[in-house]
C-alpha cells in the first residue's frame, strides 16, 4: 500500500539478540514482523541495519515450516502471498526473495518453484527452478488464471 | 575642677573606654568565630543501620577507582554517600554513577538511585531507575534493577527493560549485555520498533561523513 515504505518496522517475539559489532538484531520464536500492510513471520528473523541505523535487509526462515510474507499492493487489489524456507526481504529496493520450497499468491496466480522473486512496488513476479549457487532443481510451477468475463 | 585636672581626668576617661572597646570587640569576635564555626559544622548524617549491621566506614562526597592489571583506571564509581559494613563484606552508595572501560575499550556508564557492591567487590547491583548507557554506541537500557557483574563484563535485569538506540526502540521482559562482546539480549514479550530514518537524515548523515 501507498505509505508502507516509509512506515516502521514493528516486530514481536520471544528474544531478541543485538550485535552491535555486526549490526545485527534477530529476532527468535513467534516472530512477527509488519510494515504498513506489509506482514512477515518465522521462527527466526533478522533485521540488518546499515551505519545509519537503517534497516535493509529482513532474512526470516522456518524451522519446521516455512516462513511468510503478505502485502496488499493497493486498496483495491487483493493481499499477495509468499512462502519459503527463506524470505528475504530487501528494504531499499522493495524486493522479496523466497528460497526452498517457494510459493508465491498473486491475485488468482500461482507461482512455484527454488526459487520466486516478487518486487513489491512493481508487482512483478520472476520463478526459477534453481537457487543461484546451488544444483538443486526443482520444477517452476504456473498456475495463471485468466480474469472472470 | 581647676584647668590643670581636667585635662588628666578627660584623659583617664578616654582611657578607661579604650579598653572597654577593645574587650568589646574581642567579645564579638569571639561570637563570630563560634557562629562561623557553627554553620561550617559538617558533622557526618546518623550512622545508618539496617540489618546489614553497624558500618566499619563510611564516606561521603566519593569518587572510587579500580585499577586493571596493567595499572590503568579501568572502573569508577562516583557517589555522595556510601557506607561499607563488615558483616556482609557490601557497600551501598546513594545515586551512584559508575564507569567502565571494556576489553575493547568501549565505555559504559551505570547509575540508580541506590548501589550495593559486593560482597566483595565483584557484583554491582543498581536499584530504582537503573540506567546503562554506552554513549559511543547510542545504546541505552532503563530498567529498575540492574545487575552488574564487574569481572565478567555481564550485566542482567530480570525486571522489564527498555532498550534504546535512536530512532530503533525495543523492549522485553528480561536483559542481558555482554559488554566485551558488545552484544545484548532481550528476552519475553519482546517488541522492537525500527522506523525508517528521516531520508534527510541519513543524506545528511552520508554527507558529513
Amino acid at each position: 500500500l501507498e505509505g508502507d515504505a516509509e512506515a516502521p518496522i514493528e516486530v514481536t517475539a520471544n528474544q531478541l539478540d543485538l550485535d552491535d559489532n555486526k549490526g545485527t538484531a534477530i529476532y527468535t520464536g513467534d516472530v512477527e514482523m509488519e510494515q504498513g500492510s506489509m506482514k512477515l513471520t518465522g521462527d527466526r528473523v533478522e533485521i540488518l541495519r546499515n551505519d545509519a541505523g537503517e534497516v535493509t535487509r529482513v532474512t526470516a526462515t522456518g524451522n519446521d515450516g516455512r516462513a511468510y510474507i503478505e502485502q496488499q499492493p493497493a486498496e483495491d487489489e487483493p493481499i499477495v502471498k509468499g512462502w519459503g524456507h527463506t524470505v528475504i526481504y530487501h528494504a531499499a529496493e522493495r524486493r522479496v526473495e523466497l528460497y526452498d520450497d517457494a510459493e508465491l499468491h498473486q491475485a488468482r496466480d500461482r507461482f512455484n518453484g527454488a526459487f520466486v522473486e516478487y518486487f513489491l512496488d512493481r508487482r512483478q513476479v520472476q520463478a526459477r527452478s534453481e537457487r543461484e549457487g546451488s544444483d538443486e532443481r526443482e520444477r517452476v510451477r504456473m498456475t495463471l488464471n485468466p480474469e472472470q468475463q | 575642677m581647676t584647668e590643670r585636672q581636667t585635662p588628666h581626668r578627660l584623659k583617664r576617661v578616654i582611657q578607661a573606654s579604650t579598653k572597654w572597646w577593645i574587650a568589646l570587640l574581642i567579645v564579638a569576635l569571639g561570637v563570630l568565630l563560634a557562629v562561623i564555626e557553627q554553620r561550617d559544622d559538617r558533622s557526618p548524617g546518623p550512622v545508618p543501620t539496617d540489618d546489614a549491621g553497624e558500618p566499619d566506614y563510611y564516606l561521603e562526597g566519593v569518587t572510587m577507582t579500580r585499577f586493571d592489571a596493567e595499572g590503568s583506571p579501568h572502573q569508577r564509581l562516583e557517589t555522595p554517600r556510601l557506607v561499607h559494613t563488615p558483616d556482609d563484606d557490601t557497600t551501598r552508595s546513594e545515586t551512584p554513577r559508575a564507569t567502565f572501560l571494556d576489553s575493547e575499550g568501549r565505555t559504559w556508564h551505570g547509575s540508580g538511585e541506590t548501589g550495593r557492591l559486593g560482597p566483595g567487590n565483584e557484583l554491582l547491583t543498581l536499584r530504582g531507575n537503573a540506567r546503562l548507557t554506552a554513549p559511543e554506541e547510542g545504546w541505552q537500557l532503563d530498567t529498575d534493577t540492574l545487575y552488574i557483574d564487574i569481572d565478567d563484563s555481564y550485566a542482567w535485569s530480570e525486571t522489564s527493560a527498555l532498550l534504546q538506540q535512536p530512532p530503533q526502540r525495543m523492549r522485553g521482559d528480561r536483559f542481558e549485555a555482554w559488554f566485551d562482546d558488545n552484544r545484548m539480549r532481550l528476552t519475553d514479550d519482546v517488541r522492537g520498533h525500527h522506523p525508517r530514518q528521516d531520508r534527510d537524515a541519513s543524506e545528511r548523515e552520508e554527507q558529513d561523513s
